[in-house]
């Protein structure tokens, strides 16, 4: 099994708002990988939208992403892209 | 984190919701809040617009039974909040295909950003919690709702 996990800045331009948090929660389901989010030492299920809602993670955010799976470093690199991605 | 209820009375709570579907569920919110004066009649058609507009994006409705549908207009002075719940269950078009039991309806001002990240963020810690969606979905009266999310506000904080 294969563990990565990182301190990320949240770039969207919003934070993770409903819409980019429904996005991270698809991205994340693509993979066996179990992924996980945390701020302020609070840790929530990566795969679930609402509790991503409900760390209220504006733009510029420090949060930690660990993934934790098979298909890991994978999936670690496409989530850490889009929360660095500014689009949106 | 903001008290939820400066935003939020027992007039901001439909129980017994029944319509068929997002759109005229939406809308019976709307006229509920012009009733209760919330919101001036002039503005529903945009509100609602806006609302739809969200939707089309992608659903609101993200699983666990609730949706929160959300829009940022100019025409509502900072926030407003309002819990709509069928015992039954509504389609709102989830993502999870299931039947939605709690609509947690969020307006905010245009220029509050923050404000409104912040009020998804402690709605979505309210209805994370399948035993309080639970209590919410069997509550009897407006006030039950009210008190339901008062106390468990200050078990969250």
């Amino acid at each position: 099994m294969v563990k990565i996990e990182d301190d990320i800045i949240v770039k969207n331009i919003h934070g993770l708002h409903a819409r980019p948090a429904a996005i991270f929660v698809q991205i994340a389901s693509k993979f066996d990988a179990k992924v996980l989010l945390s701020k302020d030492n609070e840790i929530v299920d990566g795969k679930s939208i609402i509790a991503i809602l409900s760390l209220g993670i504006n733009s510029g955010t420090k949060i930690r992403l660990i993934v934790d799976g098979e298909d890991a470093e994978k999936a670690f690199y496409e989530l850490k892209n889009f929360l660095e991605r500014n689009d949106d | 984190m903001d008290n939820i209820l400066e935003h939020f009375d027992k007039d901001c709570v439909i129980l017994g919701l029944k319509q068929k579907n997002k759109k005229t569920i939406l809308s019976f919110i709307l006229d509920h809040l012009i009733t209760k004066k919330k919101i001036k009649k002039a503005y529903k058609k945009i509100i609602l617009k806006k609302l739809l507009q969200r939707e089309e994006m992608g659903s609101t409705a993200i699983g666990g039974y609730i949706a929160l549908p959300h829009a940022r207009v100019d025409c509502v002075k900072d926030i407003l909040i309002c819990i709509a719940i069928s015992e039954e269950g509504v389609d709102f078009n989830s993502l999870d295909g299931e039947p939605i039991n709690i609509i947690a309806l969020l307006l905010s001002n245009e220029k509050e950003a923050g404000l409104h990240l912040k009020m998804l963020a402690f709605l979505a810690r309210l209805l994370r919690d399948k035993y309080f969606v639970q209590q919410l979905k069997n509550s009897k009266t407006q006030e039950e709702v009210v008190n339901l999310i008062n106390k468990h506000q200050q078990l969250i904080r």
